[in-house]
């Protein structure tokens, strides 16, 4: 991963209880042994940076966080297809299915589909649609 | 990545104004319209008159400068000049418009028995201007018809297309001398395309009503700098002039200084970033003399005076402080829309500021095609994102996926 994006860090933090990355690891609640990557996007030419942070614990589904700027509100509404606002904790694949699994490389799934969900943020800054498809849990139907 | 920061804004401004251009159905339509009418006039003619007479378009439809108004989706409307070969001593002003007139009385009357189902037009209406007549085709488009003559004296006043001088009517006793013809190949010479002339084959018959083609309309599509710079600048003026037509700078006075100092720039960050110094210099010439806008075709002799676009200025000074204000706002807006302190703002910061000079509906549209856009090159596997993360046709590819999840 660090090959493909070089402005990149990676870390592997210990658990809580560990002496070296315990602190780091306990802010970020992070309960096993879990790989850290830190990296900038910018989805476009004129888009912002964006500091993002994923995690891939040892046992488990990788999560993503746009750390910083923080995520905005368009008219009071959250943006669609996130977890947790207020963690930044975006939701880029479905969850269960093959879209996402232990054998892909982060690099050649993830991190491309947050610069898509960027992408696809920065719009709905500006006119309140979601154009990037997708679905939201408990509704069969996708978005075209 | 700063010069390809500026390609992204400049590519906006060009989507936001093409979405402005003419449609190919809208121009489909005006041709049609205006085809219908001249060879309406050329049957009707010769049991009206002994003079023969040429019909052909004028104006922004012609130079490839036109936008749409920001009020009605669809509406435009078209210039046209009906020069009718009489001598100038042996009729007034006055006989020229009404002859004219009462000819497209009796189009208009005709037009509405027997054409308006035919030709999806819900109503039409006939009124005169005092230098032209006008027919309102329903609330979505309108004909200028400009009355005129062939101007005597057009060797001596023009050095270009000089044959083709007209006498306007402007009131009811002096004439005015214009020559549209020549401003159209001025204009396509500081343009350096092949849009005009080729296009403007003529259909001549027997000495009668001659009637000229519109410029096909793809060449019109076609954006040219030159072409996109004025129309940036008259869409930015008709968004922060609203409905007010008070001291509202004119698209002549805009189309002639910047085709005057365009010196063929390639795109259009270039090309306004170099005209607009050279402009503001002409309107802070005002010291040492009175500015003007001359018509680029005159001669401009003593005997032969130039045409001067902005006339009106002379009369009442508020149309200059009004331009000028008009267009140092411009500098600034577009200084500021390429400026480097937007360069980490977000596309949606664009957006906005796209908005507040040119218009919300337009930019809202404009970004939501670019998306659609790219959710397609998602879909068909097309989508790539570069180290830096940015999304375009180099890099990793983007695989299928679904976005998912909901923080309600």
């Amino acid at each position: 991963m660090l090959k493909k994006y070089p402005n990149s860090k990676c870390r592997i933090l210990m658990p809580p209880s560990s002496r070296n990355s315990g602190k780091e690891a306990r802010k970020l609640g992070l309960k096993t042994q879990t790989l850290v990557w830190y990296g900038m996007l910018q989805p476009t030419e004129i888009s912002r940076k964006y500091k993002i942070r994923v995690e891939l614990p040892l046992k488990g589904s990788p999560k993503a966080y746009m750390e910083e700027p923080k995520m905005e509100m368009r008219g009071g509404n959250k943006p669609p297809h996130i977890y947790n606002y207020e963690e930044g904790k975006m939701c880029l694949y479905l969850p269960n299915s093959k879209e996402w699994t232990t054998f892909k490389r982060l690099a050649d799934t993830l991190i491309p589909w947050i610069s898509e969900w960027l992408f696809f943020y920065e719009i709905w800054l500006l006119t309140g649609e979601w154009e990037g498809g997708g679905k939201h849990p408990g509704i069969k139907k996708e978005e075209s | 990545m700063e010069q390809e920061r500026i390609n992204k804004v400049s590519d906006l401004i060009e989507s936001t104004i093409h979405e402005l251009d003419l449609s190919p159905d809208m121009y489909k339509f005006a041709y049609n319209l205006y085809e219908h009418l001249a060879k309406w006039i050329k049957e009707d003619s010769p049991n009206r008159f002994n003079a023969d007479a040429i019909i052909y378009p004028q104006g922004s439809m012609v130079t490839g400068t036109i936008i749409r108004p920001i009020n009605g989706k669809s509406a435009c409307d078209l210039d046209i000049i009906y020069c009718r070969f009489v001598k100038k001593e042996n009729q007034s002003q006055k006989e020229l418009m009404e002859e004219v007139g009462n000819q497209l009385k009796d189009y208009v009357k005709t037009f509405s028995k027997y054409n308006k189902e035919e030709l999806h037009i819900p109503s039409i209406k006939l009124e005169e201007f005092p230098e032209c007549w006008t027919i309102y085709y329903g609330d979505y488009f309108s004909m200028d018809i400009v009355p005129s003559l062939p101007d005597p004296e057009t060797i001596n006043r023009y050095s270009i297309m000089p044959e083709d001088g007209i006498c306007v009517s402007s009131d009811t006793i002096f004439w005015q001398y214009s020559n549209p013809k020549g401003y159209a190949k001025w204009f396509k010479e500081r343009d350096n395309k092949q849009i005009l002339m080729e296009q403007l084959d003529k259909i001549a018959k027997k000495a009668d009503v001659e009637i000229e083609k519109l410029p096909f309309w793809q060449n019109l599509t076609i954006p040219s700098p030159l072409r996109r710079s004025i129309q940036i600048l008259k869409r930015h003026r008709d968004i922060k002039y609203k409905g007010d037509k008070a001291f509202k700078p004119s698209s002549l006075a805009i189309t002639t200084l910047v085709a005057e100092f365009y010196s063929g720039e390639k795109n259009i960050h270039e090309s306004l970033f170099n005209l607009i110094p050279k402009i503001k210099e002409k309107l802070q010439s005002k010291q040492s003399s009175r500015i003007t806008i001359l018509d680029p075709t005159c001669k401009n002799t003593e005997k032969f005076p130039a045409n001067n676009f902005i006339k009106q200025w002379e009369i009442d000074n508020r149309y200059e402080t009004a331009f000028i204000e008009w267009f140092e706002m411009a500098e600034q807006d577009l200084l500021n829309l390429y400026s480097d302190k937007n360069a980490s703002s977000g596309m949606h910061k664009y957006g906005e500021l796209l908005s507040e000079n040119f218009g919300s509906d337009v930019v809202r549209k404009v970004f939501t095609e670019k998306a659609k856009e790219t959710k397609e090159f998602r879909d068909s596997g097309l989508l790539r994102t570069a180290v830096s993360g940015v999304l375009g046709k180099v890099g990793n590819e983007v695989k299928p996926h679904t976005f998912f999840g909901s923080d309600k």
